[in-house]
């Protein structure tokens, strides 16, 4: 590409941007007024609308004077929409401008062409035609609504014509602010509510309060702002004026001597048929500071300076240590409430005084009520005397010091519970006061369990019990898992507990086995049964037999004990093959009575 | 009786045992008393204490006696080894932090996070013969529990002492730690506090190295190791360094 193609290519670009330009400066202004039927009692609103491309600037036309129509007011809004066409963006932005008109007389009325500059260029609306009727037909009656736009504080504060311009109103175009103190001479730290007051003899469309002027020596706060305005007959400057309250401030001044309250700016749209703006600013005013007087001042004081109400109340007079005790401290009234602060809670020896928490019911922090809590909690039991609080105050009304004396009051507190005292562990963080020294007469050693040996002994006897518990419960298992083999092992323990010597003697192949077998076997049975040691071995197995047991084993055991009568009495009765075969048997005799139960069900049961 | 039941009654029991052994040391005081002697009280409590007897009150009344002699650093001293005895001491507790506050030197203690207060109170809130009568029923609990499940029929249900048993056991071994901590706290000889009204840190065992730090009478210090004359410590900021061993004195008697 050589270099004459890239500067057309550049030309192209640059025209097609400037054609762009030239058609996004392109405005259309119309205008249309609705409904174009109304009562006589009924407004219209005539709206002119500049649409065009974004950055356009055009002010709210002024509108000629209008024989058949008076103004209401006017608004304006913007609006701006976006389309993407062939992938081109644009953006188009509509400014209305929103003329409500009350009609003069009832006929065809017109409402004449309007004439607008913007950018140097004249645009011309044109003339339109409203049919006003004798009888109401919209039903919008302009005095049964309340402010059309909803003006907010921060916007312009736009009205109805306060002073009925179809009563014969003459406007004569005076319009002021003032700023009004309730008072000219006040002491230091003394409230003082200023008023600003618009004064007006000609018909106000819309107010925008601007700006507010300071000047050293005061505190300041919005007391309050209408929303609308309410205006109201008077006489100002020996004329007949309208008033209304634009703005209350609270001022409180900080240092004596003569101060200037602050100046408030407004600006202000005017007019019955047109519309004019105007900027107003508040005269000067200036107030008288007085330092509050030295004679009578409490060497304890606040710096509380009002007409106060105080009263204070304890919640309750008994509590149990480490439950919190509220004392309230309500101050009401109107005052300097932002320039005092909580008075302190005097520190007391068995109370723990939590910072005080202050509730505030206050307008513009001059006037209301404040409520201090004060949490106490109690250390100790016993019954004490709370001093609750003195607070003072300088009253401007009547130019002295006044004193709130609080009533002392007995408190009970009772030893604390497990919920008071862990809340109590808590609550630390408000160390003020250390704590009474007072010895006692005499001190004991604390013992330390963990080097008790009896504590160790304890413990040591809790775990060891699980061993006994475990061989129990696993003979108790066994016996349910497998009869046979927990047999086996009872079995072994019954003949080591009963027939021990029978089984040392059978191994010495000793004819004293068969005795001690006889001796060992009736006592084991003796004992599982609970059958009398005296009997005799005979009376023994009557009674084993009257106990419900197998047959067969009581024929089995009396089998053994007659062979046990013979090898003792016979003349080579035994021998060694023959006492094991009996040591074999017994076993077996064992076995056989171990399986069976501890207790046998009677027949019958 | 059922298991459940008894568990249940065991546990209340567990937790008013503590609580009230935790609350029997607390001690009262009285309002309106007239300034006492406290050269003649502090005779009086010292001759205590060389006798051998170990209370968590005695310790505390001679800090406060200490204290109002102007003897700082013994009073935190004995204010600290009131708490060794019984942690949950509020009045030793309250006069440690009071004392701590007046301290030149408080700015050297950094303020703990939330999480670790609440669990420092925990712990303080349990002394350790508290925390020994709590062990040992858990201890019994834990191994009721064991004795319940061994003997269980093979057919009988075993999630609930099973879920007993985790449960029991799990604070058992909360509060078992909790004791061995305490116990360890006890016999910790390293907890110190300085006694000399202002102490130089140096960055070696000796006058010779550089100047780390100076502190101030009553700072609570932890010592690290002892050299001849010196002492290795920590300031409760964290900082090091080396004082003479003279300086302070063992929490630990």
């Amino acid at each position: 590409m050589n270099v004459h193609k890239l500067r057309f290519l550049i030309l192209i670009v640059i025209v097609i941007a400037f054609c762009s330009q030239l058609a996004a400066q392109r405005l259309k202004v119309s205008s249309y007024a609705e409904p174009t039927s109304i009562g006589r009692d009924e407004y219209v609103t005539y709206t002119i609308e500049v649409s065009g491309g974004k950055g356009f600037k055009a002010t709210a036309p002024d509108l000629p004077p209008m024989e058949d129509f008076s103004l209401m007011n006017m608004m304006t809004s913007t609006s701006s929409s976006y389309s993407i066409v062939n992938g081109n963006f644009s953006e188009s932005v509509t400014k209305s401008y929103i003329y409500r008109l009350l009609p003069k007389r009832t006929g065809n009325l017109k409402i004449p062409e309007v004439r607008i500059n913007i950018g140097g260029q004249l645009y011309i609306t044109q003339p339109l035609e409203v049919r006003v009727l004798d009888l109401s037909q919209a039903g919008r009656s302009p005095s049964s609504q309340g402010s059309p736009y909803g003006g907010s504080q921060s916007q312009s504060l736009y009205m109805y014509d306060p002073f009925g311009l179809n009563q014969g109103f003459e406007p004569i175009g005076e319009i002021d602010i003032v700023a009004v103190p309730e008072k000219r001479t006040v002491y230091v730290g003394e409230p003082l509510l200023v008023t600003y007051k618009l004064y007006t003899n000609q018909p106000v469309a819309a107010l925008e309060l601007k700006d507010e002027k300071d000047f050293g020596g005061y505190g300041k706060a919005m007391y309050s702002e209408p929303t609308r305005l309410n205006f109201e007959n008077t006489v100002y400057k020996e004329q007949r004026y309208k008033t209304a309250v634009i703005k209350v401030l609270a001022v409180l001044p900080n240092r004596a001597g003569e101060i200037e309250l602050p100046q408030l700016t407004a600006s202000v749209q005017l007019g019955s048929v047109g519309l004019h703006s105007k900027t107003l600013q508040s005269g000067m005013v200036r107030i008288r500071v007085n330092e509050l007087p030295a004679q009578g001042r409490p060497v304890d004081f606040t710096g509380a300076v009002g007409r106060f109400k105080v009263s204070d109340k304890l919640e309750k007079t008994t509590a149990r240590v480490g439950e919190a005790l509220e004392y309230m401290l309500v101050i009401s009234g109107r005052g300097n409430f932002n320039q005092f602060s909580n008075p302190i809670y005097p520190p007391q020896q068995e109370f723990r005084i939590a910072s005080p928490l202050a509730d505030n019911q206050l307008q513009a922090g001059i006037s209301g009520t404040r409520t201090i809590n004060y949490l106490l909690i109690p250390q100790n039991e016993g019954n004490y005397t709370l001093p609750g609080i003195d607070f003072n105050w300088f009253d401007p009304g009547s130019g002295t010091y006044q004193r709130f004396n609080s009533v002392p009051r007995q408190v009970e507190i009772k030893p604390g519970n497990v919920l008071t005292y862990i809340s109590n562990v808590f609550q630390r963080d408000n160390t003020k006061v250390l704590s009474v020294f007072k010895p006692a007469e005499s001190y004991t050693s604390g013992i330390l369990l963990v080097n008790s040996t009896v504590y160790w002994l304890i413990a040591a006897l809790i775990i060891l019990s699980l061993l006994p518990s475990w061989i129990v419960a696993s003979n108790k298992k066994l016996k349910d898992i497998d009869p046979e083999l927990a047999a086996q092992k009872s079995s072994a323990k019954v003949l080591k507990k009963y027939l021990k010597e029978a089984e040392a003697a059978a191994m010495a192949v000793s004819s004293d086995f068969y005795p001690k077998a006889e001796r060992g076997l009736m006592r084991y049975l003796s004992d599982k049964y609970h059958v009398s040691h005296r009997f005799s071995t005979r009376e023994k197995i009557y009674q084993l037999s009257l106990k419900g047991l197998d047959q067969g084993l009581i024929v089995s055991l009396e089998n053994f004990l007659q062979r046990c009568q013979e090898a003792r009495f016979m003349p080579g009765g035994f021998n060694e093959e023959a006492i094991q075969a009996d040591l074999e048997n017994l076993k077996k005799i064992i076995k056989a009575f171990i399986r069976l139960p501890d207790k046998i069900r009677k027949p019958g049961w | 009786m059922k298991p459940n039941g008894l568990i249940y009654r065991l546990l209340i029991m567990l937790l008013l045992l503590g609580f009230c052994s935790c609350l029997s040391a607390e001690d009262n005081a009285m309002l309106g008393q007239p300034e006492p002697d406290y050269k003649e009280a502090h005779a009086s409590l010292l001759s205590r204490i060389e006798q051998g007897t170990i209370n968590a009150d005695l310790y505390n009344q001679l800090g406060l006696s200490y204290y109002h002699q102007g003897k700082f650093g013994m009073a935190v001293l004995n204010f600290l080894r009131a708490l060794r005895i019984n942690s949950s001491h509020s009045e030793a507790r309250n006069n440690l932090e009071y004392a701590i506050n007046q301290s030149l030197d408080r700015e050297l203690y950094i303020p703990p996070s939330f999480l670790s207060v609440l669990f420092q109170r925990i712990f303080e809130f349990f002394n350790l013969n508290a925390l020994a009568v709590i062990v040992i029923v858990l201890l019994l609990l834990t191994v009721l529990c064991l004795h319940w499940i061994m003997h269980l029929g093979s057919e009988q249900d075993r999630a609930v002492p099973l879920m007993w048993l985790f449960i029991i056991g799990f604070i058992f071994l909360l509060f078992a730690t909790m004791l061995g901590l305490k116990y360890n706290d006890f016999h910790d000889n390293r907890k110190a506090v300085v006694t000399d009204a202002v102490v130089e840190g140096y960055s070696g065992p000796g006058q010779e190295f550089g100047r780390l730090f100076t502190v101030h009478e009553g700072l609570i210090i932890h010592i690290s190791r002892i050299d001849k004359d010196w002492a290795l410590i920590t300031l409760p900021s964290g900082g090091a360094g080396w004082i003479l061993s003279s300086s302070f004195e063992r929490v630990k008697p």
